[in-house]
């Protein structure tokens, strides 16, 4: 009875947006740069969706990324690493083996993005692109690296460099994020924790991730932690680290250590929750899995 | 009567249930009519401002627009309210918070009636804006009606709080405060008005009282009651939210300017702006007891967030008073509310009705005194609870019940099995703490003395042999049909398939009062014991007249008349309609008043029911997070009419107690809504919900003649104090603010030393 009526909505916004659905990584970036700001990548489309929800209004070019084979790729497990399509649906990462074996963060931190249905859509890339999305942090205790494509071809660049450096960058398209093989040290401990206002289905207040390894000796061998979190782009805590380094791990460096993260980790605030909240449970939850570190290897 | 017992306990299937959960039903918002306009409404740019000037002219021009209207075109009274009509309908010089309408717009598509708001030129100076309660009582604060800013006081006495605290050994004093709620009802507010070719309206909008819609539209469009017919069921949800008008006068108006049918359905950011909210309420409570635990005084304030205007404020207000001792006897009490206007939304009907509120502080000061006491906190209770025969709260007659007790020894078995369960757990764990909390309640139904409460409903053979049940009630998810059915096919002896349900229809529909206040199964039960006999006396001397078989050898069942002892119908229902049609058709029908204290004591209650919660939490030391374990809740309502809408009602209502207590809050920032929509206004999901336990007690006092209470509210309101005593039994914390801040709680866990690192800061 009312298909009269979606027809007519759907006509009214393709007379307000052209989509575009180019072929390769060149037509797109070549789409972007003619259109500049009035141009938009879409992915999965959920940000996009969101943001629109929220009143931000949709610009008025679309270009699909879909049709960019070279960006689908899946996983591949390469020598070096695991290379990751920026297209890879959130909810796709499980299935492959080289993520279970390596980089099981990842699964953990998708999981807890949004529910079922947007994980189907939602692609990794998007994720990294929206600047505070949940894999992030998993991403930079892994230190991942990407690939870019911008004009001149494809480019390397550390997803810490790139957070860092975002501002500055042209167009560019994310083609894919590779995963460092590591070589397990001693005992190692990695850990991911997303803390919302509910149990599921919530954008995130406080997100850490880390990963941590001691020698025999008991030093720190290995450390990356990070932090984001509601509107805060994902930091490394790069004092944090460099203190840990080489460190050894006892009550005495967890003290300070929960210090130095509450002085680091720069959240922002909302009508919710404070800077002070998202400090406090950062530093707890990262010192007690350090905590937990050193039980496990004392258990050993 | 073993076997009757059995099919009693058995649950229903609703009749209303494939529908919905198929998704085939439709509701009022579904409806589509041929040449249907959809409406937008224009709401203020400011919570608190002076119009100077709205012009409506380019609106207007925009291809596709077929109506602006604006304050000049409201045919009659400019304003509604159920109370007093002090809510403009569209304002005209002032606007009093962001959900006041400005300006309504009808057009071809939502995305030109949209635009065409933006066009809409509204001038605007900005007045200060009063967003506490406590600014509105300031003495040089503007005044935001011509009464001033007190929009009522409610207050309550007994014997001398000053002598009786000077008696007692323990005190309490503590002030609690508690969030503006939302309804969150999955269908927003909206529907379908059209204009009939006779010149009346028919009106398909979701709403808890199809009369007074239609009592409010008349006054606010200049037409008689008779010519507008309000269609107000089936309702994706309500809670109080919709019993109140929201949209209707702005399609009504619209679609009679043009008309044409018009559509008008909020998004879910238009519904938290202009919809209603549970006021937020800052309660003192001071409370005393004497070193045999015996309750001696208690000291009450409650300043109470009214909002803009005044809907349903004052009997909410008049609610929380009355609840303040809850089910406890005090010999001095003392209680004063006030409740007020200010800039922040506008609070009304919400289930529960003011006693959430209140009895989250009251349980909150017995746990605190019982404490102070070194008692256990359930024996303080026993030691303090009203017995079967005592006054009501207000001191007034009411119908005798010993639920209070019934509900406090329900919970009590499994609250030391639950404690045992959390200190085990406790030493298994090193970053959680579980705790163990209980509260009771007790709730009134009904509107109280001194309010036009009237109840009643028609039963009558249709021609086409239908035994028809018609009642003045909506469906709003609450399953009021399956309850129908199930009174009809337990008193009348008659089958499902016999029964024709009509309800939310003011052309066919007797007055059965507002579907609220927990009244819909009382009423529906006392409604039909008035009619039954009269109606089944009319169709078996009618049977008796078919078939010259005495009455007394004949019974009502399943398909028709049957012989006494008989196993087949000797008449269908059918054919008795075809002869009973000939001369008079069978109508009986009843009128009456909800039943209501003979005491003259205003809003006094006069049914109550009953609640003990027994809670499991979980608290995460090192993030301060909540998690609900096990919510057990014991409910004396009388006997339980159908076991699934039953569990239903206590375990929803339950659920939006979690809310309530752990997450659910309207923030508002200089009058504004922080949170326009549910990525950040947050009802729990599945995942926050623990395992539920409902146990209804279902005696009644002997005599009773009153029947099964409604459990539309009981289940929300004893909750939120459950959960704050199991964190306080986990961490040795006691929190007075709703909903629980984790920031709070990891300073208090921090405070606490429960980590060796943590220091707070
Ligand atoms: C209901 C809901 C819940 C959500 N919950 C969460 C949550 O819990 N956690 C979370 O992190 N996010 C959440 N999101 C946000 C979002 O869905 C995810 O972050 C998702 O991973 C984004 O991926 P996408 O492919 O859908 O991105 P899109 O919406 O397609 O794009 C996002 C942004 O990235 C750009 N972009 C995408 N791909 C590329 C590329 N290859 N190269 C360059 N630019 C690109 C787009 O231009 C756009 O600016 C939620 C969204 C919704 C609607």
């Amino acid at each position: 009875m009312d298909n009269g009526k979606q027809a007519l909505r759907d006509e009214h916004i393709a007379s307000e947006h052209e989509i575009f659905q180019p072929r390769g990584l060149p037509e797109a970036l070549e789409l972007k740069e003619k259109f500049g700001g009035e141009a938009i990548f879409i992915a999965g489309g959920t940000l996009i969706q969101l943001q629109r929800e929220q009143g931000i209004e949709l610009p008025r070019y679309l270009i699909s990324l879909e049709k960019a084979t070279e960006l689908k790729g899946g996983v591949a497990d390469e020598a070096g690493g695991v290379v990751i399509g920026a297209l890879t649906p959130l909810a796709d990462l499980r299935l492959h083996y080289a993520i279970v074996k390596g980089c099981g963060l990842l699964i953990v931190a998708a999981k807890g993005v949004g529910s079922p249905a947007i994980r189907n859509r939602a692609t990794i890339g998007g994720n990294i692109i929206y600047g505070v999305g949940d894999l992030i942090p998993a991403l930079l205790s892994l230190d991942a690296e990407l690939t870019v494509y911008e004009q001149g071809g494809f480019r390397e660049i550390n997803l810490w460099e790139f957070i860092k450096n975002r501002e500055e960058m042209k167009s560019f398209i994310l083609a894919s994020i590779k995963i460092p093989v590591r070589t397990l040290l001693d005992t190692e401990r990695t850990f991911y924790r997303k803390i919302g206002r509910r149990e599921a289905f919530i954008p995130s207040v406080v997100t850490v991730s880390g990963r941590c390894s001691i020698r025999e000796d008991g030093r720190i061998a290995d450390i990356r932690i990070a932090a984001g979190g509601g509107a805060s782009a994902p930091q490394r805590l790069v004092r944090c680290e460099d203190k840990l380094l080489g460190a050894h791990l006892n009550s005495v460096t967890l003290k300070e250590i929960y210090s130095d993260i509450c002085k680091e980790y720069t959240p922002t605030p909302d009508a919710f929750l404070g800077t002070r909240y998202r400090k406090l449970a950062a530093a707890n939850v990262i010192v007690s899995e350090l905590e937990q570190l050193i039980a496990d290897r004392e258990g050993k | 009567m073993e076997h009757e017992e059995n099919a009693r306990k058995q649950s229903r299937v609703r009749p209303d249930g494939a529908g919905k959960v198929s998704g085939s039903l439709q509701y009022l918002t579904d409806l589509y009519f041929p040449d249907m306009l959809f409406g937008k409404i224009l709401r203020s740019s400011f919570p608190h401002a002076r119009i100077l000037s709205i012009c409506t002219e380019k609106a207007r021009q925009l291809p596709g627009v077929k109506a602006v209207i604006t304050h000049k075109d409201v045919p009659g009274l400019n304003g509604f309210g159920l109370i007093v009509p002090d809510q403009p309908v569209l304002c005209m010089e002032i606007a009093r918070y962001v959900g006041d309408a400005i300006a309504a717009v009808a057009a071809d598509t939502i995305e030109t009636a949209e635009k065409a708001l933006k066009l809409i030129e509204v001038e605007y100076e900005p007045l200060p804006v009063i967003d506490t309660p406590e600014k509105a009582m300031a003495p040089d604060a503007p005044q935001l009606h011509d009464n001033g800013n007190v929009m009522h006081r409610a207050g309550h006495k007994k014997g001398d709080v000053g002598k009786g605290f000077e008696q007692c050994s323990f005190i309490v004093e503590e002030t609690y405060r508690v969030p503006r709620q939302m309804h969150v009802y999955m269908e927003t507010e909206g529907g379908v008005i059209v204009p009939e070719k006779n010149g009346t309206l028919t009106v398909y909008v979701g709403t808890q009282h199809g009369y007074k819609d239609r009592f409010q539209l008349a006054r606010i469009l200049g037409m008689p009651e008779e010519q507008i017919r309000i269609i107000s069921s089936p309702i994706g949800g309500s809670f109080g939210g919709k019993d109140e008008l929201n949209i209707q006068p702005y399609g009504a108006m619209l679609a009679l300017i043009t008309g044409c049918p018009v559509k008008i359905h909020q998004t879910r950011k238009e519904s938290v702006i202009s919809g209603l909210k549970r006021h937020p309420m800052k309660i003192i409570m001071k409370t005393g007891a004497s070193k045999e635990g015996k309750l001696l005084a208690h000291k009450v304030e409650i300043l109470a967030d009214t909002g803009a205007y005044a809907t349903l404020g004052p009997a909410i207000l008049d609610f929380a008073v009355e609840h303040a001792a809850g089910p406890y006897m005090v010999p001095n009490v003392d209680v004063e509310g006030v409740s007020v206007f200010t800039n922040n939304g506008v609070a009304g009907e919400f289930r529960g009705f003011g006693g959430n509120q209140i009895t989250f502080a009251l349980e909150s000061q017995i746990d605190r005194l019982a404490e102070k006491l070194g008692m256990d906190p359930l024996e303080f209770r026993r030691r303090n609870i009203r017995k079967a025969a005592d006054a009501g709260p207000l001191g007034q007659r009411i119908a005798e019940t010993n639920g209070a007790s019934e509900v406090l020894e329900g919970i009590s078995p499994a609250f030391e099995k639950r404690k045992a369960e959390a200190e085990k757990w406790n030493l298994e764990h090193k970053w959680k703490r579980r705790g163990v909390g209980a509260a009771i309640a007790m709730h009134g139904g009904g509107l109280g003395y001194g309010r036009l409460d009237p109840a009643g409903g028609r039963l009558s053979l249709t021609n086409a042999g239908k035994i028809q049940a018609a009642f003045g009630f909506e469906e709003c998810g609450q399953g009021i049909l399956a309850v129908i059915e199930t009174i009809m096919v337990e008193e009348l002896s008659c089958g499902v398939e016999d029964l024709e349900i009509v309800i939310g229809d003011t052309a066919v529909v007797p007055h059965s009062g507002s579907t609220t206040a927990s009244r819909g199964t009382s009423m529906v039960w006392l409604a039909v014991q008035r009619m039954k006999k009269d109606f089944a006396d009319g169709l078996l001397t009618g049977a008796s007249r078919m078939t010259n078989i005495p009455e007394a050898n004949l019974r009502l069942g399943n398909g028709g008349i049957f012989r006494r002892k008989g196993t087949h119908p000797i008449v269908t229902y059918r054919e008795l309609a075809q002869f009973l049609s000939k001369d008079a058709p069978l109508i009986v029908s009843s009128r009456f008043d909800f039943p209501t204290t003979p005491d003259k004591i205003d809003s006094g209650h006069f049914l109550y029911s009953f609640s003990g919660v027994l809670v499991q939490v979980e608290v995460d030391i090192l993030t301060g997070q909540i998690k609900m374990v096990h919510l057990d809740q014991t409910i004396s309502a009388g006997p339980v009419v159908n076991p699934a809408g039953y569990t239903g009602q206590i375990e929803g209502g339950g659920v939006m107690g979690i809310g309530y207590a752990l997450m659910e809050e309207a923030v508002m920032v200089e009058g504004r809504y922080a949170a326009e929509n549910l990525d950040s206004y947050l009802v729990p999901s599945i995942c926050d919900v623990p395992e539920l336990k409902v146990m209804p007690v279902e005696t009644l006092a002997e005599g009773d003649q009153y029947g099964p209470r409604g459990v539309g509210e009981i289940g929300t309101v004893a909750v939120a104090p459950a959960i704050t005593k199991a964190i306080h039994d986990a961490l040795g914390h006691w929190v007075q603010t709703l909903p629980v801040s984790a920031e709070e709680i990891i300073t208090a866990c921090g405070e606490r030393g429960m980590n060796k690192w943590m220091k707070t800061t």
